[in-house]
């Protein structure tokens, strides 16, 4: 399933030429015009020969031509470069297999406005990656089933989103109606609407819709029980919170930070104390996933 | 003698069904253009209004046009949806190509469609539309022209067999 989704993005030569590789513990793929095509695991990096075997240096590496990318642009639409324009507009596009590709090139600007990129140079495909059950512990720590609004704090790349969407999917399967909003499509990469990875049975997503206005439609349309949102940040986003716990839902979100004297620095302690319960700070890119310390809003450590 | 007035049936009807067929061939070509043209109206909504994926706004529209262009709509979507194809264009004219001897479409009438599958599915959906509309104008164009060509030409087609296939009999006696 993995392999094909990812397949599915590439032209005919580089799909026999990929074809043979197993993509299980690759995160990325860069397809740069006229430069070698690199895959990425982790912080390792590899270049596949015209034979599809994996090799170290970039200049047995196969180079992707122009027309690679116009092929994997074609395929990554559907052929129907129409219908995705307000996701290229944001840089990227979700694939099915909850994939994510991403565009660098030409943008066309008009009235001050992003309207499509041209002449594409660069793809980005970041390959859609859930670790199941890596929210046991949370869970655990809380009590299975018990709703609690919480904040995980991580810098970049920590594995914030992947223990979010784990927590709601849990959640889900415990019973909770979870509403999802889905701002950048990292939580449930939905695919013509379907959710591409595994957020549970009982979860409803909004994507592509700024995070404050969708908290605010799940409220009103689908009565969660619990709001995941990833990547807090604006004043709109910390009123439809609060609109969100006075409407008796509960909330878990992201931000990013390096542990709550960053947040409390970033957004004001009376801001997060006021909404949080919980906050779970995670250890960061080099310990992706691991968590650091669990605080309560106020910041005192409950534990390590 | 029964050969003999067999044989000049045989040639009489057959000239009789030339000239029947010369003078349908316009009209049978313009209700062609006409369905492709339907096709292409719903694939223009499609695109301006529910901006679905191509392949599957085609499999749509193959179940609400007829004949050929059904068969050339239906076929390009299967194409896309398969992945077999590097761009709309090489579907698009593969289908027809295919079909080719079964449809009354003529070469310009292809190359045209051709043009316009090379554009189809990429830009946004304004220039699709635009790319809609230049072809139901060009398919607006020939099937009027055809129609008054075919009001014309043929009663003088119909007529041209029927007389054809007498004269030949005639000669042949």
């Amino acid at each position: 399933m993995l392999k094909n989704t990812v397949l599915d993005c590439f032209g005919e030569k580089m799909r026999k030429i990929f074809g043979g590789y197993d993509w299980r513990n690759i995160n990325e793929i860069r397809v740069r015009a006229e430069r070698p095509v690199i895959l990425k695991s982790g912080s390792n990096e590899y270049f596949v020969n015209n034979d599809g075997q994996a090799v170290f240096e970039p200049q047995k590496g196969y180079i992707a031509e122009h027309s690679d990318l116009e092929q994997m642009v074609n395929m990554i639409s559907d052929y129907s470069l129409y219908s995705v324009q307000e996701q290229l507009r944001k840089g990227f596009i979700t694939v099915r297999g909850g994939h994510r590709a991403a565009f660098a090139g030409s943008y066309a600007v008009e009235n001050g406005q992003v309207c499509t990129v041209k002449n594409i140079g660069s793809i980005n495909i970041r390959i859609a990656g859930e670790i199941k059950n890596c929210a046991d512990d949370v869970l655990r720590f809380f009590g299975r089933g018990v709703l609690k609004n919480t904040l995980i704090i991580s810098p970049v790349c920590g594995g914030k989103t992947t223990l979010l969407r784990d927590m709601a999917r849990q959640l889900s399967e415990d019973g909770a109606t979870v509403g999802i909003a889905d701002e950048r499509g990292e939580i449930a990469a939905c695919y013509m609407g379907v959710p591409q990875l595994d957020v549970g049975i009982r979860t409803d997503v909004i994507d592509g819709c700024p995070k404050a206005d969708a908290i605010s439609m799940l409220i009103r349309t689908m009565s969660p029980e619990l709001i995941c949102a990833d990547e807090i940040g604006a004043e709109e986003d910390f009123s439809a919170m609060r609109e969100a716990a006075l409407s008796g839902a509960f909330v878990i979100c992201t931000a990013h930070g390096r542990d709550e004297e960053d947040i409390y620095k970033k957004f004001g302690y009376q801001r997060i104390a006021e909404i949080f319960d919980r906050l779970i700070v995670l250890e960061g890119r080099n310990n992706i996933g691991k968590i650091k310390h669990i605080a309560n809003g106020r910041g005192e450590k409950i534990c390590l | 003698m029964l050969i003999k007035a067999i044989g000049a049936f045989i040639v009489f009807f057959s000239c009789a069904a030339c000239g029947l067929y010369l003078s349908l061939k316009d009209r049978f070509r313009a209700e062609e253009l006409k369905e492709m043209k339907r096709g292409l109206m719903l694939l223009k909504s499609s695109i301006g209004y529910s901006s679905k994926p191509l392949y599957e706004a085609m499999i749509d529209i193959s179940e609400k046009t007829e004949n050929t262009v059904s068969e050339i709509f239906e076929d390009t979507g299967r194409l896309l949806k398969a992945r077999k194809a590097s761009s709309v264009g090489e579907a698009w004219r593969k289908t027809i190509s295919d079909r080719r001897s079964r449809t009354y479409f003529t070469k310009n009438d292809t190359e045209m469609f051709s043009a316009f599958a090379d554009i189809l599915g990429g830009d946004d959906s304004k220039c699709q539309i635009e790319n809609i509309d230049s072809v139901i104008d060009y398919i607006d164009k020939t099937a009027e022209e055809l129609m008054r060509k075919n009001n014309k030409d043929a009663r003088l087609f119909r007529s041209a067999g029927v007389l054809g296939g007498i004269l030949i009999v005639v000669v042949l006696f």
